[in-house]
């Protein structure tokens, strides 16, 4: 956001049309059960994302307007750096995080240069705090069909842009990055600003926002989808494999240090045996999935055989 | 392929390495980096104040980032030249140093020690090699010193974008007092192939078996291609050093370890070769644990390792040495064999 909400200045019909078959939907099903979290500034740059996402108000959150299905969880955080950030710590630190999970800050922007053409997104690269100086570097790993540029966030809405040293400028990206990079990598984390104005100080019409979000979903849906498929990690043991594990576990009533020895060494072969992807390595050990041991030792014993085994 | 685990439609998702070059301002119309930035047209540039900030950012994935690696131009403040680690080879030289001006490397071993090592995969150059020359002028005033140039990074790989080692070798031209090692896995030595190399440049290439190489290099060249470039250095007068480092575990180890000697000394010539180092793979424990967590399905650590003096290596370290080492003696004298 480069300035508040309110006055009707420019004039444009937003239409709220049948959402577009979602991507990130299909990726995800696909794929994982990891999550997306995104977040805006204001509920008007959320709207569509709610409406083409189909996401449902989370009544139970009394701090913020959260917003969310299976696979995505959005934040309205109010406008302002310090407000991003509060708002993106509020709802990562109410989730269990994996390293898989993303964040996306969507938003609009002003630019300063008039080759930042209206309505364009753009995926950004650099972020410099105004105030403080201090810049910061998401990482751009995954092909996207955005243009790149630089932001530069302001504490308080930006009217010319003489001191602006960034093509783009915003009030969130450096409360939204530091916030986010304190639980998440810099690959995890996002910022896609939709330019919006050239700091003419005008106040936007609230349908135009919406217009500016809406027309750029489609491509960063898409782009969602990309992010959300690429970080996931390859398991060592396949689910029919730790299944069978927990019962050689379970009968033969190992410790938790046998246990931990048992699966460490169960993937280390597997590794060894260079076949990851196969359920064939692991098959020795179905003899031993179903037996039930009577005492400690009679465990132990089969223990060290089955780890015998293993060492091979 | 850069990662064998990870599919190929994940892969098609990142953008191709060196998308983005990332240049202190500071250095901007250095002759290094106007040439680096006229080779790479296409990168995204983006203007930074401290090669810190990008590189040393906290919870970088490195493993994630090498699927995408990005430059990093920079220039270099200070230690220009490190003390040697005990851990590698100083081949009896008393004053032993290494130097980097390039940090990380494109080729995607699984048990480089520069796994962990960095706080990010991305690729650091320091463009100002003018200023490590002062440095070693300065050290060089009243010793000989041993100076390796690759060890936290593929120098010679990286040439063409650089043209560090060509500069390289006419700096040990004129300065008699350093003797430089530049190790490599490349297959690149043609890229300097058309230069005067004085006798204090060793030219060493990291050779595997063509199994390991498969299995535990990804992105290295082949062993075919690592003795051809070995081939036209020897046909240029060069005497090579031959680094049989890291021995790796590896299925019918004594077969494949013996056929990969045999196929070196068949078409390499004994007197070509200055000497050869052997060495097992071998880690700190603490450098191993940081690796593990970061690869967990690396197969370098799915076999037994002995812990000694907080060293990490194979159970069967020396068996392994011993094999090599009997198979070299075949072709060369001991004296040759560190």
């Amino acid at each position: 956001m480069t300035g508040d909400m309110g006055t009707v200045l420019l004039s444009h019909n937003y239409v709220t049309e049948e959402p577009s078959p979602c991507h990130l939907s299909i990726a995800k099903n696909e794929r994982t059960t990891n999550m997306l979290y995104i977040a805006t500034a204001l509920y008007i740059e959320a709207k569509p994302v709610i409406e083409y996402f189909k996401l449902k108000r989370n009544n139970e959150d009394h701090y913020f307007q959260v917003f969310h299905n299976d696979i995505i969880a959005l934040i309205i955080t109010g406008v302002g750096k310090v407000n991003s950030a509060i708002g993106v710590s509020h709802i990562l630190s109410q989730h269990t995080l994996k390293e898989e999970d993303c964040i996306v800050n969507i938003g609009i922007c002003g630019a300063g240069t008039e080759d930042a053409g209206i309505g364009r997104a753009y995926l950004i690269n650099k972020i410099t705090d105004h105030e403080t100086g201090r810049d910061f570097y998401p990482d751009v790993l995954m092909r996207h069909p955005f243009e790149e540029a630089d932001i530069e966030t302001y504490a308080s809405p930006v009217t010319t842009e003489s001191n602006l040293s960034a093509k783009l400028c915003d009030m969130e990206s450096s409360g939204f990055y530091q916030a986010a990079s304190k639980f998440f990598s810099p690959h995890q984390i996002y910022m896609i600003k939709i330019v919006s104005d050239r700091l003419e100080g005008e106040r936007l019409k609230e349908d135009f926002i919406l217009e500016l979000i809406h027309n750029n979903l489609e491509a960063i849906d898409k782009f969602l989808a990309v992010i959300a498929e690429s970080f996931q990690k390859e398991e060592i043991l396949q689910a029919d494999e730790r299944r069978m594990i927990a019962g050689v576990i379970q009968g033969l009533r190992l410790t938790e240090a046998q246990k931990n020895q048992l699966v460490k060494a169960c993937e280390n072969y597997k590794i060894r045996k260079d076949k990851t992807n196969s359920v064939n390595v692991l098959d020795f050990l179905k003899e031993y999935e179903n037996l039930r041991v009577k005492t400690k030792d009679e465990g132990k014993k089969l223990f060290r055989q089955i780890i015998g085994k293993l060492s091979e | 392929m850069k990662e064998k685990n990870c599919s190929g439609k994940l892969l098609e998702n990142y953008l191709n390495s060196f998308s983005h070059i990332y240049i202190e301002k500071e250095i901007l119309g250095h002759e290094v980096t106007e040439q680096i930035l006229k080779r790479l047209p296409k990168a995204q540039r983006v203007l930074i104040n401290n090669y810190r900030d990008i590189f040393n950012r906290p919870r970088q994935n490195y493993i994630i980032q090498k699927r995408s690696q990005k430059l990093i131009l920079a220039k270099k403040k200070f230690d220009f030249i490190y003390p040697g680690s005990g851990l590698c080879e100083n081949f009896g030289e008393e004053h032993f140093y290494y130097s980097s001006s390039i940090m990380n490397c494109f080729y995607e071993c699984e048990y480089c020690y520069l796994q962990g090592m960095y706080p990010s995969g991305n690729i650091v150059i320091f463009v100002n090699l003018e200023d490590y020359f002062s440095a070693v002028d300065e050290l060089t005033r009243d010793k000989k010193i041993y100076l390796c140039l690759s060890y936290e990074s593929d120098l010679l790989a990286f040439e063409n974008l650089t043209g560090f080692t060509g500069r390289w070798i006419h700096y040990a031209r004129n300065n008699a007092n350093v003797l430089v090692e530049i190790r490599t896995k490349s297959a690149n030595f043609n890229a300097v192939a058309d230069k005067e190399i004085p006798r204090n440049v060793i030219f060493a290439w990291t050779l595997s078996p063509q199994e390991v190489i498969q299995n535990y290099e990804a992105g290295a060249p082949s062993l075919e291609a690592r003795l051809n470039s070995i081939r036209q250095a020897i046909a240029k007068g060069l005497k090579v050093r031959l680094s049989l480092e890291p021995l790796i575990m590896i299925d019918d180890l004594e077969t494949v370890y013996k056929n990969f000697i045999h196929s070196i000394f068949a078409v390499i010539p004994p007197e070509g070769i200055r000497d050869v180092n052997i060495g097992v793979f071998r880690m700190s424990r603490e450098h191993m644990k940081r690796i593990s967590k970061l690869k967990k399905n690396s197969k370098v650590f799915a076999y037994e390792m002995n812990c000694v003096d907080g060293n990490v290596s194979y159970k069967q370290e020396r068996e392994m040495k011993q094999i090599v080492y009997n198979e070299v003696i075949k072709y060369l004298e001991k004296d040759k064999v560190y």
